[in-house]
C-alpha cells in the first residue's frame, strides 16, 4: 500500500509538470491570439494542477506518518519516535519535502488568482496565469528531476547492474533544531509569504507585456501584496521568537543570511506598500512601484538560492542539496525578463502629476522609500560580501552581527522618525500653520520623556533616541486618531464608537496607523537590547547567582528519558527580595537519532523583561552544571508588536466605503466589458 | 576518564539514586563533548568580540553559546592563553587572522562599511533632484488627464449618471 501510494504521488508530480508547461504554452498564445477558450483551458489546467500537488503532498504525508523509510526523504528527515504533529511537520523540514510543499502553496494561491479574477482583469489573466505558471513548472522541475521526495534507497551490491531497494529499521529523524511547536507553523507561513509575492509579479509582467497600466491593476496588486507582507513579516517574527527560544543565546535576531534573505523582501514589499499610495492618489512613481514589485519576487528568489545553495554559511544548514545552479539559473532568467519588460515600457509610466512643495506627504513617501531601500541594500551588501570577496580575491570574509547593526540602527531610527513625520504632513503641501499645530504636542512630549529617561540615568544613546522616537511615533498616531474621533464625536457618537466607525470607514489609513504602532512596539523591544544583561555560572545544589533584582538557586539537575531524547533539566528556584517568585526548568537535551544536543531555554516573561536561562552544559572537570542567565529588558513588546501588526494589516485588507464604492461602479463595467467582447 | 569524572560528579548533585546514576552514566556516554561548558573570566569574553565564532552561527565568539558548537571553547581558550601570555588585544588579532585567515574577524574591511552609506548618500542625491524636477515640473491638467485616461465605460457611465443627477 505505502508502495502504491508513493508510486501514486510520483505520478501526480509528474503530471502536474506536464499540465503545468501546457499552462504556460496555452496562456501565452490564447493572450497573444485573443483566443479566450485556450485561456480557458490553461485557467483549468492550472486548477488541475493545484489538485494533483495536492495529492502529491498528502501521498508524501501518508508516508512520513506511517514512517516509509524506503524513500530516502522519509528516512533523512524522520524517524519512529517522533511524535506524529513532527512526522508531519517534518515535510517541510527538508530539502525535497519543502520544494513540494513550496509549490504546492503556490497552486494554492494559483488557483485563489484564478478564481478571484474570472470576471474582472480578463485582458491580464492570460499572462498572469502564464508566468504563474512559468514559477510552478520551475518547481515541478526541480521537484521531478533534481531533487525528488520519492527517491527510494538503494544500495549496490558487488556483482549487481543496478541498485536493490532497502528500507532501513529507522530514520534519522527530523533535525533537532526543527523539533519545536514553533517550527511547525514558522515555516508554512513564512513560504506563503515568499510565494505570495509571486502574484503580484505576475500582475505587474502582465500589465508590463499588455501595456495596460491604468489604476485597476495596480489596485488589484496592492491587495495582493498586502497579504503575503502579512504572512512573511508573522513569518519572520515566529523565526525570531524561534531562535529566541531554541537556538540559546539570548538573542531573537542574529543577522544569519537565511533571516536576511526573508527580510529583504518584505522590506521590499513595505516600500511598496507606501509608495503605491503615490501611484494611487497623483499617478507618481509608476516605474518605481514596477521595480519594486519585481525586486520584491527576484529577492525572494534570490533569498531560496542563498538558503538552498549552501553557498552562504547559516545555522539553517538542514536543507542544503546541490540545486544552485537551477535557482541561479532561474534568477537570472526572471532578472532578465523583468528588467528587458521595463526598460522597453518606460514610455507607458510616466507620472502624470507634479511635486507641489517639498514638505509634503509625497516627498516624506520619497525619503520613506529611500530608507527603506538603504537598509535593504544595507542587508543585501551584508550577505553577498563575503561570496563578493571569495570571488574576487580568493579569501573569505565573514560580515556578522557588528556591521549589520552599526548600519541599520541609524537607517532604523530615521525610519521610525519618518513613521512619526509622514502621517502628519499635507499632501501637496503643508503649511507651517498646520506643522505648528500637528507637531507641538508629540515634540514636546518626546523631549520630556528624553528628560525623564536622562533624569533616570539612561546613557545608552542608541536605546534612548529610539525610546525617545518611539514615544514622538506613538503621540502623532494617538493625536491623528483623537482629532477623527472628535471630528465625529460632534455628530453625537461617544468616543469609542467614533474611533470605531473612523477606523472602519477608512480602513486602509487607520490600518496603517494600527500597523505604525505594532512598529512602535517592535522598536521599543529593539531598543530594550541596549539594557541586557547576562551572567555565566558554574553551579553546584543550592548554589545561587544574582542577576538584577533576580537571585536564581539550582536545586538540582533531573534526568529524563524517552525513545526520541534523553535530556538534564536544571531545576532553578527564581527569588526576587527573598521570595520565591517561580521556578524554572532549563534543559538540555539529546536527541538519539541525530545525536544531536538542544538546549531548552526556561524563561520567565513578563513587560518589563524576560528572565532567560540556559543550560549552557556541564564542565568537563568537574562537570558542576554550568548556567547562562540573561536578563533582556522590553523584548515581550517584539511579540506584543507581531500581534498589533497582523491586526493593523488585517484591517488595511478590509475594504473600506470608498473601495466598496469603487468595486460597486467597477463591477457593472466589467461586465459591459466583458459583454461587448 | 573524563565521563566518568562527570558521572561521578553528577551523582553528587542528585544522591541516593542509583538507577538514575546508571541512566545518566549511559545518556552521558552517548553525548558528545558539545555537552560540555566552560565559564570565561570577562576579559576573555571582551577579547573575543572582534572574532566570529566557526560553528556556521555567524555569531559573535563573545556571543556564541550555541548548542552543538564545537568551536567557541576551544577558541575562547586559545584567546584566555593569549592574555594569560600578556598579549594586547592587537596582537590577538594578527595571531588569530595569522593562523586562521580573515575570515575570522566578526567585522568586515573598511571597503564593505562605506557601500551602504555610500549607497544611501547617492540615493539621497537622487532624491534631491527628483524633487527639484517634480517641483519644477509645469503643472499638468491633472484632472483633464485622468479623465481622458479613463476608459470609455467609466466615462459613458460618469456622464449617464450625472445627466441624471441633473
Amino acid at each position: 500500500m505505502l508502495a502504491l501510494v508513493s508510486d501514486f504521488g510520483q505520478f501526480c508530480m509528474l503530471f502536474a509538470f506536464c499540465l503545468s508547461c501546457y499552462a504556460i504554452v496555452s496562456s501565452f498564445l490564447g493572450g497573444r491570439l485573443g483566443n479566450r477558450r485556450l485561456v480557458e483551458t490553461a485557467e483549468r489546467a492550472v486548477m488541475a494542477v493545484c489538485g494533483l500537488v495536492t495529492l502529491t503532498v498528502f501521498s508524501l504525508w501518508y508516508q512520513l506518518l506511517n514512517d516509509n523509510f524506503n524513500l530516502q526523504f522519509v528516512a533523512a528527515n524522520s524517524n519512529r519516535a517522533m511524535p506524529w504533529f513532527y512526522k508531519f511537520g517534518a515535510l517541510w523540514g527538508g530539502q525535497e519535502g519543502s520544494l513540494v510543499f513550496w509549490c504546492w502553496i503556490l497552486s494554492l494561491f494559483s488557483v485563489t488568482a484564478v478564481v478571484l479574477n474570472l470576471k474582472k482583469n480578463r485582458n491580464l489573466m492570460p499572462y498572469v496565469v502564464g508566468v504563474i505558471s512559468m514559477v510552478t513548472t520551475f518547481f515541478l522541475l526541480v521537484n521531478n528531476f533534481v531533487a525528488n521526495p520519492f527517491d527510494m534507497i538503494g544500495v549496490i551490491r558487488p556483482g549487481s547492474p543496478a541498485a536493490t531497494p532497502f528500507t532501513p529499521m529507522d530514520g534519522n529523524g527530523l533535525s533537532a533544531l526543527l523539533q519545536y511547536w514553533a517550527m511547525v507553523i514558522h515555516p508554512p507561513i513564512l513560504y506563503t509569504g515568499y510565494v505570495g509575492f509571486t502574484i503580484p509579479f505576475a500582475f505587474a509582467v502582465a500589465a508590463l507585456i499588455t501595456r495596460d497600466l491604468d489604476e485597476e491593476w495596480i489596485r488589484t496588486t496592492r491587495r495582493w501584496m498586502m497579504v503575503p507582507w502579512l504572512f512573511q513579516g508573522v513569518g519572520i517574527l515566529l523565526g525570531a521568537k524561534w531562535a529566541y527560544v531554541v537556538l540559546g543565546w539570548g538573542g531573537y535576531w542574529g543577522w544569519d543570511p537565511v533571516e536576511n534573505a526573508s527580510l529583504m523582501p518584505w522590506l521590499a514589499a513595505t516600500a511598496f506598500l507606501h509608495s503605491v499610495i503615490m501611484q494611487e492618489r497623483k499617478g507618481m512613481m509608476k516605474v518605481w512601484n514596477m521595480v519594486l514589485i519585481l525586486s520584491t519576487f527576484l529577492l525572494c528568489i534570490f533569498g531560496t538560492f542563498l538558503t538552498r545553495s549552501g553557498i552562504v554559511s547559516s545555522v539553517h544548514s538542514f536543507a542544503q542539496s546541490p540545486i544552485g545552479p537551477f535557482f541561479s539559473s532561474f534568477l537570472f532568467l526572471m532578472i532578465s525578463l523583468s528588467a528587458y519588460l521595463l526598460l522597453t515600457r518606460l514610455d507607458a509610466l510616466k507620472s502624470e502629476n507634479r511635486l507641489d512643495s517639498v514638505v509634503s506627504r509625497e516627498s516624506s513617501f520619497l525619503f520613506n522609500n529611500l530608507i527603506l531601500l538603504a537598509s535593504m541594500f544595507a542587508i543585501l551588501w551584508g550577505t553577498i560580501f563575503p561570496i563578493i570577496t571569495e570571488y574576487l580575491q580568493n579569501e573569505k570574509r565573514t560580515v556578522s552581527a557588528p556591521f549589520y547593526n552599526k548600519v541599520n540602527i541609524p537607517i532604523g531610527l530615521f525610519l521610525l522618525f519618518l513613521t512619526g513625520v509622514g502621517p502628519l504632513l499635507a499632501w501637496r503641501k503643508t503649511s507651517t500653520q498646520s506643522l505648528k499645530r500637528n507637531f507641538t504636542m508629540p515634540t514636546l512630549a518626546a523631549f520630556i520623556t528624553g528628560a525623564v529617561f536622562f533624569a533616570f540615568g539612561m546613557r545608552h544613546f542608541y536605546s534612548m533616541v529610539c525610546l525617545i522616537l518611539c514615544v514622538f511615533v506613538m503621540a502623532t498616531i494617538i493625536a491623528e486618531f483623537h482629532r477623527g474621533a472628535n471630528a465625529r464625536r460632534r455628530q453625537g457618537e461617544s468616543y469609542l464608537e467614533a474611533l470605531w466607525i473612523l477606523t472602519f470607514r477608512n480602513t486602509r489609513r487607520y490600518g496603517g496607523y494600527i500597523v505604525h504602532i505594532a512598529m512602535v512596539f517592535l522598536f521599543v523591544g529593539f531598543a530594550g537590547a541596549g539594557f541586557n544583561q547576562d551572567v555565566q555560572k558554574e553551579m553546584g545544589p543550592g548554589e545561587s547567582l544574582e542577576i538584577g533584582s533576580y537571585s536564581l538557586t539550582l536545586e538540582q539537575v533531573k534526568n529524563k528519558d524517552n525513545a526520541n531524547y534523553a535530556s538534564a533539566v536544571a531545576v532553578m528556584k527564581v527569588y526576587q527580595n527573598g521570595k520565591l517568585i517561580d521556578t524554572l526548568l532549563p534543559e538540555r537535551r539529546f536527541y538519539k537519532a541525530r545525536e544531536e544536543p538542544t538546549t531548552e531555554v526556561a524563561l520567565r516573561s513578563s513587560l518589563k523583561e524576560d528572565l532567560y536561562v540556559v543550560l549552557s552544559g556541564f564542565t568537563p572537570s568537574t562537570s558542576r552544571a554550568v548556567m547562562h542567565t540573561f536578563l533582556n529588558p522590553l523584548v515581550s513588546w517584539i511579540w506584543i508588536g507581531g500581534l498589533v501588526f497582523m491586526l493593523g494589516t488585517v484591517v488595511c485588507l478590509i475594504p473600506d466605503r470608498h473601495e466598496k464604492a469603487m468595486q460597486k461602479v467597477a463591477a457593472p463595467v466589467e461586465a459591459e466589458e466583458l459583454a461587448k467582447a | 576518564m573524563k565521563l566518568r569524572s562527570v558521572v561521578r560528579n553528577h551523582s553528587r548533585i542528585l544522591p541516593g539514586c542509583k538507577a538514575w546514576n546508571v541512566l545518566l552514566w549511559l545518556a552521558l556516554a552517548m553525548w558528545p563533548s558539545t555537552q560540555f561548558a566552560q565559564v570565561f573570566p570577562p576579559e576573555v569574553k571582551k577579547a573575543s568580540e572582534p572574532f566570529v565564532c566557526q560553528c556556521r552561527c555567524n555569531h559573535q565568539l563573545s556571543a556564541c553559546d550555541m548548542f552543538g558548537c564545537g568551536s567557541a571553547i576551544p577558541l575562547r581558550e586559545e584567546i584566555q592563553g593569549h592574555l594569560k601570555q600578556g598579549k594586547s588585544q592587537q596582537q590577538i588579532i594578527d595571531a588569530f587572522v595569522a593562523k586562521y585567515g580573515q575570515n575570522i574577524l566578526s567585522a568586515p574591511p573598511k571597503s564593505a562599511w562605506v557601500t551602504p552609506f555610500a549607497v544611501l548618500s547617492c540615493g539621497l542625491i537622487l532624491v534631491f533632484f527628483v524633487i527639484k524636477a517634480w517641483t519644477q515640473r509645469k503643472p499638468k491638467l491633472a484632472a483633464v488627464s485622468s479623465a481622458a485616461s479613463m476608459p470609455d465605460a467609466y466615462r459613458d457611465r460618469m456622464e449617464k449618471e450625472l445627466k441624471d443627477l441633473g
